[in-house]
């Protein structure tokens, strides 16, 4: 692997760890990355068809109650993450346009096994409440059963899929 | 007493900024460490770089011991944060699934 000027990981870890706590403090609500993109959905299918977005859809929860409700500041939350991440990116000079992929993959694979990823993780993320920010690490942190099943599930189903999908990465 | 949303201190809109700002430590923190780096995320599953547990499991342990000692000082009822109900088999299935889409998309 090429050089890297990364931060150590624990000490980064703790920071994570902190950002999530002065979240649970101020909202009661812990970080999430997958809700802010499930209520852009539900807005766009709300605009497109109103009769699918009312109480009992799966939208529901994202549209009722007046503004800011929880989803809002996900969002926010959201923008956040790709700001700071731009933010770190810029002090560490690893800014670049780029297809991060294994030396001897081609740009096409690396995009469509992106793209395949994405859709699998949007779609399954609906099923487990969340992703490994919002369901995995908060639900963690207070030691919901479920997060922890759930979090045990995904490294085992990496492992489980890492061979049939290793050749992006060589 | 925290959290104080909950507790009606401060105001919904005001939480909308403040998510904005724990967003910008959660992104730099990421970032910092290698998980903006596809490959180095999808690199646990070949057991070449361990960065995503390392960030992540360190993450969770300050957490848990925050709640803890917040709770106990009298600083955050931990009662009242709000977390998903169990669900067990959409999570064991549901996180082999994501696990696929992790390693597949690098995320």
């Amino acid at each position: 692997m090429e050089k890297e000027n990364y931060k150590n990981p624990y000490i980064m870890g703790v920071f994570l760890g902190l950002a999530l706590l002065f979240t649970y403090y101020i909202s009661g609500h812990g970080l999430g990355a997958s809700g802010a993109f499930y209520r852009i959905v539900a807005e766009i299918t709300n605009v497109i068809s109103p009769a699918s977005t009312g109480e009992g859809s799966v939208y529901y929860s994202y549209l009722k109650g007046p503004e800011p409700s929880k989803s809002t500041w996900l969002i926010f939350e959201s923008i956040g993450i790709m700001l700071g991440g731009f933010i770190s990116g810029l002090i560490g000079g690893r800014v670049k346009w780029e297809t991060i992929k294994g030396a001897n993959a081609s740009r096409g694979l690396r995009l469509t096994m992106a793209l395949v990823g994405g859709i699998l993780i949007g779609f399954v993320s609906k099923i487990t409440l969340g992703c490994t920010s919002g369901q995995g690490m908060n639900g963690a942190a207070v030691l919901s059963v479920g997060s922890w099943v759930f979090l045990f599930s995904v490294f085992g189903g990496g492992f489980m899929a890492a061979y049939f999908v290793r050749k992006q990465w060589k | 007493m925290g959290p104080l949303l909950e507790y009606g201190i401060i105001n919904p809109w005001t939480t909308v900024a403040i998510g904005l700002f724990s967003g910008l430590f959660f992104g730099v923190a990421l970032e910092s460490a290698g998980l903006g780096n596809a490959k180095k995320i999808a690199a646990i599953f070949y057991l070449k770089d361990f960065t995503v547990p390392k960030v992540m499991f360190t993450g969770i342990v300050t957490a848990i011991l925050g709640v803890y000692y917040l709770d106990i000082l009298g600083i955050m009822d931990m009662g009242r944060l709000s977390f998903s109900a169990t669900l067990l088999w959409p999570f064991l299935i549901g996180g082999i699934i994501f696990g696929f889409g992790m390693v597949t998309a690098g995320l």
